[in-house]
């Protein structure tokens, strides 16, 4: 047997073993190499199966294995995500195991409202400028199409980035929601366990429904920033700011004033923070400008808490002259209505250094807890990865807004 | 073109083919078949992009004859449509190549043999006969297999080399995902690898009669090869004497490389829509390649086309031949051979009947004027 095959041996026997475990598994603590399938629920229209091979999976110790009775299967930090496409397929022809829920994540959000309250639906759509502005997001983002390149050598595959000194392994940071217990009861300790498993960087609202405190105890490894509201009057809380810092947040990731508060209090913020400051809800390049001129780090182009702007053009129009004007002088990141894997590709063509995602990790969050987090965001860079090999660029740095076509 | 088409199970709306067909297959076979990549959206584009041509009334005399027999790089076909290459045909009908292979013999039109085919290439070649056939590689990352397949391909009969460069890698497939279902792996759609006498020597640790996992997870091995480059063509230049087309492409950048490589042809395609999701529609990229190409070398176009008004608009838009993927399996899931036949007969005497209606004698007099863009 050649290295290629045993290798691939040991791969199989290692996502059998692990697809096996996690049926039986769902309620255990979770670690970066946990298995990544759970027993399929009742997903509409997916019923899960029996095992479809009644062979007993192979098992690493074979002879043929003799060494590595560790998983020799690329998972956590640094593996390609991809491989997630193979484990799903192994795990359901091994084991008859099918994903926790759907791997389509245009259809996450319908899946999740046959589980969410009506409170936590409107609560997600006000924190995502209303439902008229998703809308519009949507079309505007699925107006850009992919041209694909072929015989672009992509042997390797890396999506890793470095983000205002932050080392990723991917484009991807879960950007604040508050109150996500009202999606599931273990709120933002799952979905910052799952981000922290996954090496991704998870930003922490201060309308959480979850102290700081205890999610950097659930979250100990994991990057984490620190979402806070524009300030009142007042100026920043320093309490607030300071258990922040103490928790380990690095990064502070403020929301955009609302009409009839002025930009003044950035100075205090500056003097009550010392590390990188990012500023959301960006909606055009006067406010991006003002945004450098005023020494922040980032800004997030987004249409947060609704935001006034294009909405009817859709946030991610205004991407591409942002980045623009601004690129290369601060982090330029995008915010609104990024779904899928496509849709991460599209901002990053634009001119997006990374995508700030929101809604679709706590519909993922309502549907499976921690499981249900991992599996959205392994989906979304699994996506990515893949369609960046097949459509031939060489690292999403490459990427401009040349790859894709506007309808 | 002999024989008749058969009245019955086939919907004499050939875009009806697929509702009327997923009542024969199993929840999977129809999911592997349908699927997109991610929401679908690239497979809803290219049927889309058809519906913003419209095909003008020709108010002129009607031809009484109408011959759209052609020759592409060497090979006459009576009509300009091919059999796309699709893989796991088994899934469909369980003689599934072969029935293909047969009913495009019966046709005369020329069949596109995948190397991910559910019988030996060997065999479908016999099934085939005095067929036309072109062979449609996957490049494996072992290169003593790729040289293995090219050298059966040639002793089969196997004339032309379409090598598809879009799938190095398998797309995201939801619907495929959520049943966790993959044909590969139950040994299904690895024929042509595992009656190969390199990958039985080099990959396959047991025979896949006895372990269909093993050989399934061998072939995985083989199959992901996104390090394929244009450094590699010197490889089949060297192993194929025949005429060489790429599939898959979509940029009019590729195509220009295509020429500059001295490559025989293009297939512009995007796999219908399987590989990349928010991709261009395959119809939409079409024009720009024709004119990037020139007329150097010939253009042939797939993902989409379900009816002969789309083939049609292809032609009109500068595609020297079309291929059908889809509705063909669907006839062939719903009558085997004659079902495959059956809708690629009428496809192509729709075509007919449309360049008669443009007062035309051949469709190669076809353009663009033909048609009129509605948005
Ligand atoms: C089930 C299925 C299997 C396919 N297998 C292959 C293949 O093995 N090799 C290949 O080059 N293309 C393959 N294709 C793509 C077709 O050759 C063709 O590009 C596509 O089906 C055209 O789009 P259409 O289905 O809309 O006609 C496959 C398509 C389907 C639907």
């Amino acid at each position: 047997m050649s290295e290629h095959t045993r290798r691939q041996f040991l791969e199989v026997a290692a996502a059998t073993a692990a697809a096996t475990a996690a049926a039986g598994l769902l309620a255990s603590p979770a670690s970066a190499a946990r298995p990544v399938v759970a027993p399929a629920r009742a997903t509409p229209g997916v019923p899960g199966r029996s095992p479809r091979s009644p062979r007993s999976p192979e098992s690493p110790e074979s002879p043929e294995s003799p060494e590595s009775p560790e998983s020799p299967l690329p998972v956590g930090p640094g593996a390609p995500f991809g491989s997630y496409q193979s484990e799903i397929y192994l795990a359901g022809m091994t084991a008859g195991i099918t994903p926790i829920f759907t791997t389509n994540l245009s259809d996450l959000e319908a899946a999740a409202a046959e589980v969410l309250s009506e409170a936590a639906r409107r609560h997600l759509l006000a924190w995502a400028g209303g439902a008229a502005a998703v809308r519009a997001n949507a079309r505007a983002l699925s107006a850009w199409r992919i041209v694909p390149r072929m015989f672009v050598d992509r042997a390797e595959r890396d999506l890793g980035t470095t983000v205002l000194g932050v080392t990723m392994p991917a484009p991807v940071i879960l950007g604040p929601v508050g109150g996500q217990t009202e999606a599931h009861p273990a709120g933002e300790i799952a979905s910052a366990r799952a981000a922290a498993g996954l090496g991704l960087t998870y930003v922490h609202s201060s309308r959480a429904s979850t102290s700081l405190e205890e999610v950097a105890v659930a979250a100990l490894t994991g990057q984490r920033w620190f979402g806070l509201d524009w300030p009142d009057r007042g100026g920043p809380d320093p309490v607030l700011l300071t258990r922040a810092r103490v928790s380990g947040c690095t990064h502070l990731v403020i929301s955009p004033p609302q009409p009839g508060q002025g930009w003044e209090a950035l100075a205090a913020i500056r003097r009550a923070w010392d590390g990188p400051i990012v500023l959301g809800g960006i909606q055009d390049v006067r406010d991006a400008r003002r945004a450098v001129h005023r020494g922040l780090d980032g800004i997030v182009v987004s249409n947060e808490r609704g935001r006034r702007g294009p909405a009817a053009a859709g946030t991610i129009t205004a991407l591409p002259r942002i980045a623009d004007a601004v690129g290369g002088k601060l982090a330029v990141l995008f915010g609104s209505g990024v779904r899928t894997g496509t849709d991460t590709y599209r901002a990053l063509a634009l001119g997006a250094e990374a995508v700030v995602i929101g809604r679709p990790y706590v519909h993922g969050l309502a549907l499976g807890g921690e499981a249900g987090v991992r599996h959205m965001l392994r989906t979304l860079l699994a996506e990515l990865e893949i369609t960046l090999a097949i459509a031939g660029v060489g690292h999403h740095r490459d990427l401009s807004p040349s790859a894709l076509v506007r309808d | 073109m002999t024989p008749p088409v058969a009245a019955g199970t086939i919907p004499g709306d050939l875009s009806q083919l697929e509702a009327q067909a997923a009542d024969s297959l199993s929840p999977e076979a129809l999911a592997y078949i349908r699927a997109g990549a991610g929401d679908a959206d690239t497979t809803r584009a290219n049927a889309g992009a058809f519906r913003h041509w419209r095909i003008k009334r020709h108010r002129g005399r009607k031809p009484a004859e109408v011959d759209l027999s052609t020759t592409i790089l060497g090979t006459r076909m009576p009509a300009p449509v091919l059999f796309a290459p699709v893989g796991v045909q088994t899934l469909a009908h369980p003689d599934g190549d072969l029935a293909s292979a047969r009913a495009a013999a019966e046709l005369g039109l020329t069949y596109l043999h995948s190397t991910q085919g559910a019988y030996p290439m060997e065999e479908v070649a016999a099934a085939n006969g005095d067929g036309s056939r072109w062979y449609q590689l996957y490049w494996p990352t072992d290169d003593e297999l790729a040289v293995s397949f090219l050298r059966r391909a040639r002793a089969a009969g196997y004339t032309h080399l379409v090598i598809t460069l879009d799938t190095t890698l398998l797309g995201w497939r939801p619907i495929d995902l959520d049943l966790g279902y993959s044909p590969f792996l139950e040994n299904k759609g690895i024929a042509n690898y595992t009656s190969d006498p390199v990958f039985r020597r080099k990959h396959m640790p047991v025979p896949a009669e006895l372990a269909a996992l093993p050989a399934g997870i061998a072939f995985s091995g083989v199959f992901q090869n996104p390090g394929l480059g244009w450094q590699q063509l010197p490889l089949v230049r060297e192993h194929w004497d025949g005429p060489v087309l790429l599939k898959g492409i979509q940029s009019p950048r590729d195509a220009e490389l295509a020429v500059e490589h001295a490559i025989d042809g293009i297939v512009v395609s995007n796999h219908g829509g399987r590989q990349v999701d928010g991709a261009i529609a395959s119809l939409d990229a079409l024009g720009p390649i024709v004119q990037a190409v020139g007329g150097t070398m010939p253009v042939l176009f797939d993902s989409g086309i379900r009816t002969g008004r789309d083939a049609f608009k292809a032609l009109a838009l500068g595609a020297d031949a079309v291929l059908v993927g889809r509705p063909y399996l669907y006839g062939l899931a719903l009558d085997g051979q004659r079902g495959t036949r059956t809708v690629m007969r009428r496809l192509v005497d729709e075509l007919e009947e449309e360049v008669r209606k443009a007062g035309l004698r051949s469709h190669r007099a076809l353009s663009r004027s033909a048609l009129t863009r509605v948005r």
